[in-house]
């Protein structure tokens, strides 16, 4: 069983998110500005694209 | 009860078709850690993306879906990547969800997940299970089935 934090929200929605601190402001405006022009998953997109070739018959 | 807490996230500028948002990990040690939802393809008219999540390393400025951090939060780290899919959902109503491990067994905490709260999950998102071997190898997601891969959809 999971707590629902209110009704009329999904499960996921649910999940509690917690604050962020200063200490991790500073360090993600770090790592994102190393990160914001650069691409991370494109060997895990080309595995993607290949299993969605062998996708031979589609649901109903 | 279970304590469904998650870190805060911080999207980072879009970058080509995809979605993406960092946070920190405080366990054991600080890790960043990067959620991506990439576009890569288009199925029963939907623009699918693929749901790539892994470890920052600020040295070498590299990202590994593999590592296994040891960080004492993984409960907390797999909400935060959960946390993320209603904000992909309200970016991109009529989009869908890729989500597979970058082995088996990651595969199968996702497949658990679903599986664990499917009746919930259900009420709210539409769930296909890919099996690599099976014809045909996409079908509506059955719980306790170990499939290779998971397919999301919103319902509206």
């Amino acid at each position: 069983m999971v707590k629902i934090a209110k009704q009329n929200k999904s499960l996921l929605e649910c999940i509690e998110v917690e604050p962020m601190s200063e200490a991790t402001k500073k360090r993600l405006a770090k790592a994102a500005e190393k990160m914001k022009d650069k691409t991370y998953f494109e060997e895990q997109i080309e595995q993607a694209k290949e299993t969605f070739k062998k996708i031979n018959t589609l649901p109903t | 009860m279970i304590n469904i807490t998650a870190y805060p996230t911080e999207q980072l500028e879009a970058k080509g078709k995809s979605i993406r948002y960092i946070f920190e990990s405080v366990g054991n040690k600080s890790i960043i850690k990067q959620i991506e939802y990439s576009y890569f393809g288009n199925i029963l008219g939907s623009n699918v993306y693929n749901l790539g999540f892994g470890d920052y390393n600020a040295a070498q400025d590299t990202i590994s879906d593999k590592a296994n951090s040891n960080n004492g939060d993984m409960r907390k780290v797999f909400n935060t990547v959960l946390s993320t899919v209603p904000k992909f959902f309200e970016a991109y109503k009529s989009a869908s969800i890729w989500v597979t491990g970058s082995d088996e067994k990651r595969t199968k905490i996702y497949c658990y997940y679903v599986d664990r709260n499917f009746e919930q999950l259900y009420d709210d998102y539409l769930f296909y299970g890919y099996l690599k071997d099976a014809k045909p190898n996409l079908v509506p997601y059955t719980p306790n089935i170990a499939y290779n891969g998971i397919l999301v959809f919103k319902k509206n």
